[in-house]
């Protein structure tokens, strides 16, 4: 139930009468104010930047970048270690002290 | 059937791509979310930017929204919400209460022709409501010219319903205070209120 509802004409009371004093102070500062037009004029265009934002996040098919992160990673990954971490395995060095 | 209102389906079509549909939206709430930013801010290039800032959360958000509520409470949520930000940066509503009162007293320092456009009695409750805090000056704005219910006003400000209510008990209580300590204010009126 809101301000105007719980209003009843034929019993007006104290508060009543202070919330329309309320309603009319209020409603005299805003009154026939609008935004300027230039506020349209923003929005649309911050949202069509949201919208190429967005577009340009979404991956698009193969990348380059991936080859290249791929190349990176096989070239810099110690391929000893990280088998011999996967698997729980002595390394190849070990086979050689063994023999030597 | 689709339980979608009139709203949802323009943030359906939002979400969809349809710049038009933000449009729409734009012309249905511009005026009232405008009104209300400039009510608390009462800074008309600030209210700007805050609708500006409203509708681009809106478009960010569009497909979080529940398109089978209404828009109005949420939209109104964000706003008062830039607003009280606003407002807060700018350090207003921090001066001190007793100087509001002094400035309440020493009389309206608007233009003549303001002036005679506007009631004493408008005046005075005015600048009642200038003193008082900005918590509870977005309550009786919220209640009185939104005409929100307690509930409304509740879920806008992300409070308990029993807060709103005790904000709005003091809010008019210290209205009725000033009020009658106003010697503008017409002797039965201010009868009235005591």
């Amino acid at each position: 139930m809101n301000y105007r509802e719980k209003r009843e004409p034929s019993s007006p009371d104290l508060d009543d009468v202070l919330g329309q004093l309320i309603y009319q102070a209020l409603s005299a500062e805003v009154r026939g104010t609008e935004p300027s037009p230039r506020v349209w004029k923003n929005i649309y265009q911050g949202a069509i930047d949201i919208r190429d934002a967005r577009l340009d996040k979404k991956p698009r098919g193969f990348s380059l970048s991936f080859l290249s992160n791929l190349l990176a990673f096989l070239s810099d990954e110690n391929w000893e270690d990280r088998l011999s971490r996967q698997r729980p395995m002595p390394l190849w060095s070990d086979y050689l002290l063994l023999v030597a | 059937m689709s339980l979608r209102n009139q709203d949802g389906e323009l943030i359906f079509r939002i979400c969809q791509g349809d710049m038009q549909a933000l449009g729409v939206l734009y012309e249905k709430y511009k005026t009232q979310m405008f009104r209300t930013a400039l009510a608390i801010t009462r800074d008309p290039g600030a209210a700007e930017d805050i609708l500006q800032e409203g509708f681009l959360r809106l478009y960010a958000n569009a497909t979080r929204l529940d398109e089978k509520r209404s828009l109005a409470p949420w939209l109104y949520r964000v706003i008062v919400n830039l607003s009280y930000n606003w407002v807060t940066r700018r350090g207003r509503w921090m001066v001190p209460l007793e100087h509001a009162i002094e400035r309440l007293r020493s009389g309206p320092k608007s233009s003549p022709e303001k002036v005679m456009e506007q009631s004493e009695v408008q005046q005075v409750v005015q600048e009642a409501l200038d003193s008082l805090s900005f918590k509870h000056r977005v309550v009786l704005m919220l209640f009185y010219l939104n005409e929100f219910s307690l509930k409304e006003v509740a879920y806008i400000l992300d409070l308990p319903e029993g807060t709103v209510k005790s904000r709005l008990y003091y809010g008019r209580k210290r209205l009725r205070a000033c009020l009658r300590k106003d010697s503008r204010v017409l002797g039965g009126m201010a009868y009235e209120l005591s």
